[in-house]
């Protein structure tokens, strides 16, 4: 019988030890696979950030600042809206050291009007904008006409149908990619189309606290610092001089990000190296306890023929055999726990999550199989060494 | 040498299973909890797939009882229909709630996947064993 048919053989026979060893090998790639997984999704959050921020330095209300959380409103998506007069934006937007300079104006929908959630409104003007329009044209591909929403990747409402927002229908035109950000629950339209809004808003009654005309007034002003400039001291330079206003460089929102990313991958990975140093120890010491359990069983396979080398490859066989099952199994129980409940995991971490794509998936799968194999046939190695020197007469001569 | 009698082990998992189903939406599983008290589209949805596991529990309970062939595949059949339906249910046959990032989208939707799956492929086991016992004239 050929050494991998009798490992397989053995596996079968002994159920109990299989699912043992198979169970210590599900829980280390589960914590592998999983583990890198997660940190995976957590850089490309924070990239995604990084890229639709766009932004060096966002200028808000300096009333609106002290309460508001900026990062809250990227990263978890939570609704607000503030205004400032638009004069005071292009006085901002002059400033020494800035590049580009483009307004925003956010607006919070009224939950009753559309399905069961309030949604953020974001407005940008297509002339200036360089942070949502590189998305928009990613996403998307056209211009949008006066009322025409696009929806973040986790708005759940499709193409085609139309969102009321304060009275007004607005069609739905299309749907943005994910960033895995709270970027992804908002709607996204012209600045035109936002005035308009506030127009119904104000007509319906709404207060809203705009100071005056609604097409005389934004929320945040996006500016990109030149070449040169010091964003700090841009930042600083309007804080100082405009009093009214609040300027936030975005690089220390997401360095705040950035560093609790840093948290979580480093407990991440002192779990996996934890679980793989733990499970490697475990292994050992189970394979090394099972050698005086198997050393008749070898024994007599040596008396009917079977080489040393042979038997060493049915004990490693048995080790691959175990490491593959239960490596497949731990990536799949892995991926099951965090693919369907990714949502849930970046609401409970509040922090960007981007899902890696199918070719890093099977890529980090690959791996977190090959690091399992390894980890098996490792601890397998000695106890299969000590396997093949038994002596077989002197263990039956002892049996007898 | 007496002979163990063999353990339903497939319907025994169904039936936990659509019990898990059934208790788990009803509660910690179950739709958005509104701050207004508003009850969003994800609240019938939960009701419906209670009833769709409170029906797979009682073909599974049933199927322990008899051992006619034929009773356990027209149950087994029963049983992937409601899984198929239980899985379509939140999302593809009836809206949930408007933000993915709401509690029917996060928790609901993806456990309700997960579990029917499972029982989907149960029920086809079920059903291919099923076959295989009316086939050979031995009860399941």
């Amino acid at each position: 019988m050929k050494p991998e048919k009798l490992a397989f053989r053995n596996l079968i026979r002994h159920g109990g030890r299989t699912a043992l060893l198979g169970a210590l090998i599900v829980l280390l790639s589960v914590a592998l696979f999983g583990g890198s997984t997660v940190v995976i999704s957590l850089r490309n959050g924070l990239k995604s950030l990084g890229d639709r921020l766009g932004a060096d330095v966002i200028v808000i209300p300096s009333t609106a600042a002290a309460r508001t959380d900026l990062s809250k409103l990227f990263l978890q998506g939570t609704t607000g809206y503030y205004y400032m007069k638009a004069g005071l934006a292009e006085q901002i937007a002059q400033t020494e050291g800035v590049e580009r300079a483009s307004s925003q104006i956010f607006l919070a929908s009224l939950k009753a009007d559309c399905c069961s959630a309030v949604v953020q409104v974001i407005g940008f003007d297509p002339e200036t904008d360089f942070s949502i329009l590189p998305w928009v044209e990613h996403s998307y591909g056209r211009s949008l006409g006066e009322l025409d929403v696009l929806v973040g990747a986790k708005v759940n409402i499709d193409v085609g149908v139309k969102l009321r927002i304060y009275g007004t229908n607005c069609p739905v035109v299309g749907r943005l990619a994910s960033t895995g950000t709270g970027l992804d629950t908002a709607v996204y339209c012209t600045i035109d189309t936002v005035r308009t809004l506030l127009r119904a808003a104000n007509a319906l009654g709404h207060s809203l606290k705009v100071p005056g005309d609604p097409s005389l007034v934004v929320s945040a002003v996006y500016l990109k610092v030149k070449k040169g400039y010091s964003i700090e001291s841009v930042a600083n330079h309007i804080n100082i001089y405009f009093r009214k206003a609040k300027a936030v460089p975005t690089r220390g929102m997401i360095s705040g990000v950035s560093d609790s990313l840093a948290g979580i991958a480093s407990t991440v990975a002192v779990i996996i190296g934890g679980a793989w140093l733990l499970l490697l120890l475990i292994l050992t010491a189970a394979y090394m306890l099972m050698v005086n359990e198997r050393k008749k069983e070898f024994a007599a396979l040596r008396v009917i023929g079977m080489s040393r080398a042979m038997l060493a490859r049915t004990a490693l066989c048995e080790a691959a055999l175990i490491g593959l099952l239960g490596g497949l199994a731990g990536i799949a129980l892995a991926a099951l726990m965090i693919y369907p409940f990714n949502d849930l995991i970046k609401a409970r971490l509040g922090l960007p999550f981007l899902l890696p794509g199918p070719g890093s998936f099977v890529t980090l799968a690959l791996l977190a199989l090959l690091s399992v194999l390894a980890v098996g046939m490792l601890a397998a190695s000695l106890a299969a060494h000590r396997l093949s020197r038994v002596d077989a007469g002197v263990i039956l001569k002892e049996e007898s | 040498m007496q002979t163990m009698k063999k353990l339903p082990v497939l319907t025994l998992l169904q039936f936990v299973l659509a019990v898990f189903l059934s208790v788990g939406i009803a509660t910690f599983l179950g739709p958005c909890v509104h701050a207004d008290g508003k009850i969003g589209p994800c609240k019938a949805i939960s009701q419906h797939l209670i009833a769709l596991g409170a029906l797979m529990a009682a073909s599974a309970t049933v199927m322990l009882l008899v051992r006619s062939p034929g009773v356990r595949i027209a149950l087994a059949a029963l049983t992937l229909l409601a899984a198929v339906l239980a899985f379509l249910l939140p999302g593809c046959l009836q809206p949930l709630c408007m933000m993915a990032t709401m509690r029917c989208h996060t928790v609901m939707k993806p456990a309700v996947r997960i579990i029917s799956s499972a029982l989907a492929l149960i029920a086809v086991c079920e059903l291919v064993g099923g076959i295989r016992a009316l086939r050979l004239g031995k009860p399941a």
